[in-house]
């Protein structure tokens, strides 16, 4: 719409101009056209006056000649006619004193003079006479026409002119607009509403006109790009597609190695217990014992190894159930407190020394209990891991936009191979049932279950440091 | 001639759980074996290598746990056949994969899968020490 108003406003300025050029052309020319009109009227009024005055002046002398001038002033109803001698002053018309020596006998000279109070202006006209005894005044006849009626009628044509204007100003308002609206504004709106699809991801609609012209041209483009566009589209869904189906094919080859993995930790871990318990019952049974005091032993020795396999299972189970975090606002630095207090003895057995680095609380979002069964599996691993006399040092820090990070540092070494898979179930490098190898996976699944993270470094020569972030906010 | 005065086999028995131990060490000995338990793969290789090397008998029979602190008992059972002994020897594995099975056999050892009884156990040995 704005479009159609500016072509409209640039082709009535081009009207306007045109127009009013050819206006003022034709009206100059009615102007020309009335002043000759008058210019002859006048002459031909000089002309039968001179024979009048010329004839009175033979025959009835000077002073009846002028008294006739004077009558035929009277009578002539907007125009004024005077006697006039040019040697003599009063000559209306000073300009017109280099031109009336010109004045021929028997000719007459008409001019147009402006008046000189904003009126409308004069048309003189003065007719030379041929008169005996006075030819040394150089005697004329002048004839003078106000120009008011010229005024008027010039008013009247601009007038006129200017009604004409106005209509076909209108008219031609009128008819741009409805042609801007047809040929402009409804493709434009169309095209618009098409992009405004193609933007909410419609790519499939059409703009659905072809007028033939530019805007036909840009309606083509669109569609084309539209096109491209919906096919760009179907490309990255394929390829997020393959994408998505390759990460679940990861995840399930994933599950099916950890399922994997898990069967034999389950096999080996339960299958020494077993073996003893089951041998030790087909022992009784056969009666291959002493007395009854060697089948007493074999039976607890048979309890005790499925206490054993009871303690694994629980671990198994405690590792696989999905666990409920009961979260609160907790000073980290006292749940690792408490939990170096709880291996001390463990510690001292091994002869390993135990410290917390100094500073000041660290709060979080956490499960207490189970954060502190993350730290008691980091501390102990570490004092397994530590050599006689060794330190296993605990850190807390934390800063409010990083979130908490909390660390176990030993002077015992992961090696290189190993390290991808300390967080594996089952997965240990310790003595045969010293531990079951689901510590850190356990540890690893509770810090995931915060939202945070867990990894171990171990630089040859410079220990080994378990690292758990908890994320700010908890 | 006489035949050599029979001996009591002398079985090296090597198992890092002590309960495990405890139990095929008695099983064996009630049976009528000479049993010389160890706990783990480096004290395996000694009494193999050291004490042999200082005049101990070669055992008639090795039984060992493969996985065990120290040496596997895969890794023992190499060093043996490195050097050219034809000791016959016992496996026992909580897991043994094929992959196990098959070197075991290529090492002339017979592998027994936890959990077993007894008797398969007894059976074996037997079957190893029969001439």
């Amino acid at each position: 719409v704005k479009l159609s108003w500016k072509i409209n406003l640039a082709l009535i300025s081009l009207l306007v101009v045109s127009l009013g050029i050819q206006a003022r052309m034709r009206l100059d020319r009615e102007l020309a056209l009335f002043e000759r009109e008058m210019r002859q009227d006048q002459h031909v009024m000089g002309r039968s006056l001179r024979h009048a005055v010329e004839d009175e002046w033979q025959d009835s002398g000077p002073d009846a000649a002028l008294a006739m001038v004077e009558r035929l002033d009277a009578r002539e109803e907007g125009v004024r006619i005077r006697y006039v001698e040019h040697g003599a002053a009063g000559a209306r018309a000073p300009e017109l004193e280099s031109a009336l020596p010109l004045l021929q006998p028997g000719g007459d000279l008409s001019r147009i003079e402006p008046d000189e109070r904003d009126g409308p202006g004069w048309m003189y006209t003065y007719v030379h006479l041929d008169l005996p005894g006075a030819e040394a005044a150089a005697p004329m006849l002048e004839i003078r026409e106000s120009l008011a009626a010229q005024r008027a009628y010039v008013r009247a044509t601009s007038l006129r002119i200017a009604e004409w204007l106005g209509v076909t100003l209108a008219g031609t308002t009128v008819v741009v607009m409805l042609l801007m609206r047809w040929l402009v504004g409804r493709p434009v709106a169309a095209l618009a509403a098409h992009a405004r699809r193609v933007g909410a991801g419609d790519f499939g609609s059409r703009v659905g006109f072809d007028t033939g012209d530019e805007l036909g041209q840009l309606a083509r483009e669109l569609d084309q790009m539209a096109g491209g566009l919906a096919a760009a589209q179907q490309a990255l869904r394929i390829e997020q597609q393959a994408r998505e189906e390759a990460i679940e094919q990861l995840r399930h080859a994933d599950r099916l190695a950890s399922v994997g993995r898990l069967a034999a930790g389950i096999a080996h871990e339960l299958g020494t217990p077993l073996n003893v318990a089951m041998a030790r019952a087909q022992m009784i049974e056969a009666w291959e014992v002493d007395d009854e005091a060697d089948a007493r032993v074999n039976a607890s020795s048979i309890a005790e190894q499925c206490g054993r396999m009871v303690v694994i299972i629980r671990q198994l189970l405690d590792f696989a159930r999905p666990r409920r975090l009961e979260v609160g606002t907790e000073d980290l630095r006292a749940i690792a407190s408490d939990a170096l207090e709880l291996v001390a003895p463990l510690g001292r057995r091994r002869g390993v020394s135990l410290t917390l680095a100094d500073g000041p609380p660290v709060f979080a979002r956490v499960d207490r209990g189970q954060v502190q069964q993350v730290l008691l599996n980091l501390l102990s691993n570490a004092i397994a891991a530590s050599p006689p006399g060794g330190t296993v040092t605990a850190s807390v820090a934390g800063a409010e936009r990083d979130g908490a990070r909390i660390a176990v540092h030993d002077q015992g070494s992961v090696a290189a191979e190993h390290l991808p898979r300390v967080f594996e179930p089952f997965f240990t490098t310790k003595d045969v049932g010293e531990g079951t190898g689901l510590g850190l996976s356990v540890s690893h699944g509770i810090v995931r279950e915060h939202g945070g993270s867990i990894e171990v470094r171990s630089p040859p020569g410079a220990g080994t440091t378990f690292e758990v972030h908890l994320p700010p906010g908890g | 001639m006489n035949p050599p005065p029979r001996r009591t086999p002398l079985i090296v028995l090597a198992e890092d759980d002590a309960a495990m131990r405890d139990l095929l060490a008695a099983s064996l000995r009630r049976a009528g074996y000479q049993v010389f338990d160890v706990a783990d793969g480096h004290a395996l290789e000694a009494r193999l290598f050291t004490d042999t090397d200082r005049g101990d008998d070669l055992p008639d029979l090795v039984i060992s746990d493969v996985m065990m602190p120290g040496t596997t008992g895969l890794n023992a059972l190499c060093s043996v056949r490195d050097r050219a002994w034809a000791t016959p020897w016992v496996l026992i594995t909580a897991f043994g994969g094929d992959g196990l099975h098959r070197e075991a056999k290529d090492l002339g050892a017979c592998v027994l899968d936890k959990p077993f009884a007894l008797a398969e156990l007894h059976r074996i040995v037997r079957l190893a020490l029969s001439p």
